[in-house]
């Protein structure tokens, strides 16, 4: 199902000796699909409703929305760096998701715990706040998205006081009684950090007591941006207490050699800290692709042995999962599968850059999973059966179709970590981009040459449809020097001081200037390849 | 209800090495850095005390005007006879803090600090009580000024700590 016009993700020190990456079918429909998720409206969460009810398992909205918008981060960061048009609008529209009360309120009742696990664990007072003290599994990931939007696209948005608020006001609970609980990026960062401090740094629970390792890897991924973009060192702070908290639990490893899963903390019904740990997929390929942010060497050490634990190698190089993890106490509620195992190993596989493993997965999916495609987007329907009649794994849950697979097909190796050491900063932010694009256009290439002052772009209709007409603009055109604009080898129009100047065979295209940029109208009969190139300095 | 950001509320009552009751404010007019920590810690208390003496050895008369505390985390063991004997003997700059068992995890929490009990596998008859190796600052009306985490070398704390008390 793949058309990949050129082979798959390339390392930056490949890219920048050959041309840029050229995104096939299925990596263009992933990121369609996500667009077109994020502009559903309020309360229609189509294609992303998972299989248990209360937001329990991992299907729930906050972590679809974390990892779509993490994938979609990771999309543009090494695949289409010069296409902020493709992705602005996106991330801001899955942040104002997960501001969503049908995201966040379920922490009213989970907040009061009682037995997660295999534990009695005491029964707590409701807290409404959804970001105050424990549920990791919810503040970190609307951290990470906010900071992170603000690190790709230099927009204070979340910045402002309030525009990270919660609010519930159900007309059923009459005039007066309302909750609205409101922070910002800073102060939600400066929340997470205090109840890291306050823990010890082994971490903030996810339910109350439950200290996970994969949702503690999302914090620190939001103070190493925090750090970035405000100063400070709190990465290197809890990363370094994070270490010797978890030596007493065997430094984030089991005996056996896999990433330990969760340590239930002291309370009045438990004498002291236990880790609850069992061998499992899940864990495995969560923490292994989040770990590897800041944990290299541990990840690496660990991957080989350890992925080809939970695979289920088939014919023509396509693989399936096997020897399903459940949660631990849970297992009448969960069926095989559903925990996603499938899609978090072919994320981990793709952050170690391991296409063999994450390309046989997809290709698994692309065989036996049903893809279908939906105004422009890839997708696998939820399936809640673990095998098929003929005995193919046919499981799919939301989270997978929606954010880890798209994750596996659009990250390169080492892209979380490379995201998280060299976050960008004005250099990458000021580049000549693609900033405006039409709805009905799926970008496949955009590239700025820094060396050769080249900004390469290629679009084509919406996949399923024939043509598409469309507007385009290329900020930061200006005040570069001359410039000449290509459309398939063609000189269309040229720039200067004197402004835009359309050849004969440009003035069809209107090219005309914009503000900092040039504007063209394209019409598209299939995949158009633009340079344009600014004269040397 | 708008969230109204306090990170820290440094609010302690607790008694003195000496055996008096002190509160924050009974240091009107000096900024206090203080420490959390225990006498029995064999690693972290030691080598945190020994670098904040340092970096008071590097303020010079700044010094002054900083009272340094230290306040135990446990407090079962920690009378103010004990703080005051250990602290005397090797970190003489410091005035241990103490109290009893509700006193002392009140100021705990009030700091924020995390502080568990667990086994210490080189005294099986004892306990080990880990805890946040931070460092605070509080300015002279005793609210918060900065705090410090243990991975920072004494001449940056010490840089840090110039430029908050003037």
């Amino acid at each position: 199902m793949t058309n990949t016009i050129e082979s798959g993700p390339r390392t930056r020190q490949q890219r920048n000796a050959g041309p840029a990456p050229l995104l096939s079918d299925a990596q263009v429909g992933h990121i369609r699909h996500i667009d077109n998720l994020s502009r559903l409206p309020r309360g229609d969460w189509r294609h992303m409703a998972g299989p248990l009810p209360f937001q329990e398992d991992f299907s729930a909205y906050r972590y679809q929305l974390g990892y779509m918008s993490l994938a979609m981060a990771l999309a543009h960061y090494h695949q289409l760096p010069a296409a902020p048009g493709v992705f602005r609008g996106q991330l801001d529209r899955l942040i104002r998701k997960m501001l969503e009360p049908d995201v966040w309120s379920y922490w009213r009742d989970t907040s009061t715990q009682g037995g997660y696990g295999p534990f009695a664990l005491p029964r707590l007072p409701s807290r409404a706040d959804p970001v105050a003290v424990d549920n990791i599994m919810y503040s970190a990931y609307l951290q990470v998205m906010t900071l992170m939007y603000t690190m790709l696209f230099d927009d204070r948005t979340y910045e402002q006081p309030g525009s990270l608020s919660f609010a519930l006001r159900p007309v059923l609970w009459g005039k007066d009684r309302h909750e609205r609980f409101e922070y910002d990026q800073r102060s939600l960062n400066e929340r997470i950090y205090w109840n890291m401090v306050e823990n010890g740094y082994l971490g903030v629970a996810c339910e109350p007591f439950c200290v996970f390792q994969v949702c503690n890897q999302v914090p620190i991924l939001g103070f190493r941006l925090h750090d970035h973009l405000y100063g400070g060192d709190l990465a290197a702070e809890v990363t370094q207490g994070y270490l010797r908290a978890w030596e007493q639990f065997g430094g984030g490893l089991n005996e056996n050699g896999h990433f330990a899963s969760y340590v239930v903390q002291q309370n009045e019904l438990l004498p002291q800290d236990v880790l609850v740990d069992h061998d499992t997929a899940w864990t495995d390929g969560w923490l292994g692709m989040l770990l590897n942010m800041w944990r290299p060497e541990l990840v690496r050490r660990t991957y080989r042995d350890k992925i080809e634990h939970w695979l289920d190698r088939g014919s023509g190089g396509r693989i399936a999962v096997r020897g399903f993890s459940r949660i631990p106490g849970s297992e009448d509620l969960v069926a095989p599968g559903t925990l996603g195992e499938i899609g978090w190993l072919a994320a981990w596989a793709s952050e170690m850059g391991d296409r063999e493993v994450a390309d046989g997965i997809l290709g698994h999916a692309d065989t036996y999973l049903n893809p279908q495609w939906e105004n422009g987007g890839l997708y696998y329907p939820r399936r809640d059966e673990t095998y098929d009649e003929a005995g193919h794994f046919v499981s799919v849950i939301p989270t997978v179709s929606n954010a880890t697979f798209p994750y596996a097909r659009l990250n390169v190796a080492d892209g979380l970590r490379t995201l998280f050491e060299r976050p960008w900063t004005d250099r990458e932010r000021s580049r000549p981009a693609l900033t405006e694009v039409g709805r009905e256009v799926d970008v496949r290439r955009a590239w700025y040459h820094e060396d050769t002052r080249c900004l390469q772009l290629s679009v084509s209709p919406m996949h399923g449809r024939p043509a598409a007409a469309t507007d385009l603009t290329i900020s930061r055109v200006w005040d570069r020097g001359a410039w000449a604009l290509t459309v398939d080898g063609r000189t269309v129009a040229r720039g200067g001081e004197a402004g835009v100047e359309p050849t004969a065979e440009g003035q069809r295209l209107e090219p005309r200037r914009v503000d900092d940029g040039v504007r063209i109208s394209l019409e598209l009969r299939g995949r158009v390849d633009l340079e344009l190139v600014w004269s040397k300095a | 209800m708008s969230v109204t950001h306090h990170p820290v509320r440094p609010r302690y009552t607790l008694v003195d090495h000496h055996g008096r009751e002190v509160t924050e404010q009974d240091f009107p007019g000096r900024h206090q850095l203080v420490f959390f920590g225990f006498t029995h810690c064999r690693a972290v208390c030691p080598r945190v005390l020994g670098l904040l003496s340092t970096v008071l050895d590097d303020l010079g008369p700044l010094a002054d005007r900083i009272q340094p505390l230290y306040i135990s985390v446990d407090p079962e063991r920690d009378t103010p006879d004990v703080l005051r004997a250990f602290l005397e003997r090797t970190y003489p700059r410091f005035l241990g803090l103490t109290g009893s068992p509700e006193a002392a995890e009140a100021a705990r929490a009030a700091f924020r600090i995390f502080a568990g009990r667990g086994a210490d596998p080189e005294d099986p008859e004892g306990y080990a009580v880990p805890h946040t190796a931070l460092t605070y600052l509080l300015d002279p009306g005793a609210a918060y000024l900065a705090h410090f985490p243990d991975v920072l070398a004494a001449a940056e704390i010490a840089d840090r700590i110039r430029k908050l008390v003037r």
